[in-house]
């Protein structure tokens, strides 16, 4: 294990197992919307490929720029290709429009321009985005600004004040069978998610929930957004597959939903909790010792997860992270003092392009790690989608067991998923 | 908050016509002066010549580390001195300096700390593209003041200006409220200034006379109003800061009714 260099800024690789969402796909869940990117005609190749393979073919247009129009400006072109746009589409609710790095150069007032489409056409919301990796280590990343743009859709005319929730951070939906509806339903505070809408005036629930419940880093901005504009109160609750954690946050959100004046009327931490014990062995007995690998293209805290799988008495042999985040900085203390014999490798360090293969008798928790190491078994997990609180754990369980009865075909698996490389 | 761009063409004097104006402002109201010229001179006058860091010398260095400490100087009377900086002469882009220098105070929220009662904006020359704009775009600058002399040149970049600002009527951004003009002795000075005032739909807000107490505080690195405070020159700052005042907070009244 490393000891003080874990994390080196290099030369980057990118591997065929990197990948998540790419911004289309994080702008199309604003229902009725519709994406126009502004650029040179080889900007957003590959958003393109990601779209078609989504599915979102429908829902992106393309206007291209010329290098004459960067030199002259093209405001003139931004305004008629959106006219176009929504005079042949009547479906289109929201508009966003995408400039890419050339904007942030040459100035183009592309806030002012939405609003003057917003001005011809009532009744449809328009919005600029920058697509542009240049501001990727900034504090304003593309992903950051389009979450902002995405929330700024939402009109509401009534405070933040229904008792409600918005999961924030994840863009997949959580999976419904996790006890954080039943945790919430019994406070009789409903759960509201982004993925959850088709038509963009129900979206705009969003800005009357009284509260956030922030999943992952992601969802910090589109808080932090949601409690200076709307009022929302917000929570960071990272997913964790730590139990004592997940007990933690439920006595947290205890603690604030009392304060409402609402009464638990039937929610059984306990037996939640012992469920997913009886799981944990349950899947150990079945995995033995077989050696696994933390990925952080699976979770967005790796060492948090292997921590807690050591714990449980799993094998965890190697954390494959580019870099410890906030959140995860502890448990990243605590294997480097506690667990030193664990491999910390980068995915993106230039040295990760060699594949090194210790041994392919291993499972890789998220396809990165599976792909670098060339590991039998993967766990088909993402950004920790869909997983949150006891039945997340158990789930994580169930995945570990089903991904060692046979060999992954990784290719397909990657493939199925859409990561956007 | 009061946010006025101060334009007009390179060398009419735009940075001594706003230093002078923000020491006079100084007097009444809490100013920030941003100076947004790649020559980072804008203020010098306020401070009496003390080197200043600009905030894309400190984007360089420091990254996403700059805080407001770095870029934000305190001089005469307060004034809070900003320099907005730009590229290596001959490489890089000025226009880009200039966004790039506003977004990052808007980002780390110099107004909502600092709090001033006016903001003075000192660009540089003509708006010859989208960087040169950003002074006057919605949520920066709601006044343009154009200073001119009669000579042809500042003339024609005086019009250009106006011309400028005037395509842009439509989004909401600045307007032109008035004309500064800086004598420069030109044979029938006023009388020039006047017709170009008139034909583009401006008034001339203030004559400001030429004088060597200019120059002589300015090799003190003070403004008059400093330096000079009962001269005739000090005087017409003072006039000018004034009317200034009269026709923004006309404006700004008429805006709540």
């Amino acid at each position: 294990m490393c000891v003080d260099h874990c994390f080196e800024k290099t030369l980057n690789y990118t591997s065929p197992g990197h990948g998540g969402w790419g911004i289309i796909r994080v702008a199309a869940l604003v229902p009725e919307s519709h994406l126009m990117f502004i650029c040179p005609s080889a900007c957003f190749r590959h958003g393109a490929l990601g779209a078609i393979q989504h599915g979102y073919k429908d829902r992106t247009s393309y206007l291209y720029i010329t290098p004459a129009d960067v030199v002259t400006g093209y405001d003139n072109v931004i305004l008629e290709g959106a006219e176009e746009l929504l005079s042949e589409d009547d479906t289109i609710k929201v508009l966003f429009l995408f400039v890419p790095c050339i904007d942030d150069f040459i100035g183009t007032d592309i806030d002012s321009l939405a609003r003057q489409v917003e001005q011809k056409h009532p009744g449809i919301t328009v919005r600029a985005c920058h697509m542009n990796p240049i501001a990727a280590e900034t504090k304003k990343p593309p992903l950051v600004t389009t979450i902002q743009s995405m929330l700024s859709t939402i009109q509401t005319e009534e405070p933040a004040s229904e008792l409600a929730v918005n999961l924030l951070g994840s863009f997949a939906p959580i999976d419904p069978e996790s006890e954080l509806f039943s945790f919430f339903a019994a406070y009789s505070c409903k759960v509201r998610q982004m993925a959850d809408y088709d038509r963009h005036t129900d979206f705009c629930e969003l800005g009357k929930s009284k509260y956030n419940l922030v999943t992952c880093p992601a969802g910090k901005f589109a808080s932090r957004y949601m409690d200076k504009h709307f009022g929302t109160v917000s929570v960071i609750s990272m997913t964790s597959y730590e139990i004592e954690e997940i007990r933690e946050i439920y006595r947290q959100w205890q603690k604030l939903l009392e304060t409402d004046s609402c009464a638990l009327t039937s929610f059984d931490l306990e037996a939640e909790e012992a469920k997913t014990r009886a799981a944990i062995l349950q899947t150990k007995e079945t995995l033995k010792d077989i050696p696994i690998l933390v990925s952080d293209s699976a979770v967005v805290r790796p060492f948090s997860l292997a921590k807690a799988l050591l714990g449980y008495g799993f094998n965890v042999t190697e954390v494959i992270a580019q870099d410890a985040l906030e959140g995860d900085k502890e448990a990243y203390q605590y294997l480097l003092e506690n667990y030193p014999s664990i491999t910390i490798t980068q995915p993106r360090h230039h040295r990760s392009a060699r594949r090194e293969n210790f041994s392919t008798h291993a499972v890789a928790i998220g396809f990165e790690g599976a792909y670098l190491r060339q590991s039998d078994y993967v766990v088909d997990l993402s950004a920790d989608e869909g997983m949150y609180g006891f039945q997340g754990i158990r789930r994580l369980m169930d995945m570990l067991e089903k991904a060692v009865t046979q060999k992954a075909d990784l290719r397909k698996m990657i493939e199925e998923y859409g990561a956007v490389v | 908050m009061i946010k006025i761009a101060i334009y007009g063409k390179g060398g009419i004097g735009k940075s001594t016509t706003t230093s002078n104006l923000a020491a006079a402002l100084s007097k009444h109201y809490k100013v920030m002066q941003i100076g947004c010229d790649p020559k980072a001179d804008s203020t010098k006058n306020l401070l009496n010549h003390q080197p200043i860091r600009t905030v894309l010398d400190q984007i360089k260095e420091k990254g996403e580390d700059v805080s407001l400490t770095d870029i934000v100087y305190e001089g005469y009377n307060g004034v809070l001195c900003v320099e907005a900086g730009g590229p290596t002469p001959g490489i890089g882009c000025a226009g880009l300096g200039i966004i790039s220098a506003l977004q990052k105070l808007e980002e780390l929220e110099a107004f909502e700390e600092y709090q001033p009662d006016i903001v003075l904006y000192d660009v540089l020359g003509d708006v010859v593209c989208g960087g040169f704009a950003m002074p006057i775009r919605d949520g920066y600058a709601e006044h343009v003041f154009i200073v001119t002399s009669g000579e042809m040149m500042a003339l024609f970049a005086a019009d250009n200006i106006s011309r400028a600002v005037d395509n842009f009527k439509n989004r909401g951004y600045a307007r032109v409220s008035g004309i500064i003009l800086n004598e420069r002795k030109v044979k029938n000075e006023k009388e020039v200034v006047q017709q170009f005032a008139s034909e583009s739909g401006h008034q001339i807000i203030q004559n400001i006379r030429r004088s060597d107490a200019v120059q002589r505080a300015e090799d003190m690195g003070k403004t008059v109003i400093e330096a000079f405070p009962d001269s005739d020159i000090a005087a017409d700052y003072m006039k000018l800061a004034e009317t200034i005042m009269d026709i923004c907070e006309e404006k700004e009244y008429r805006k709540c009714v």
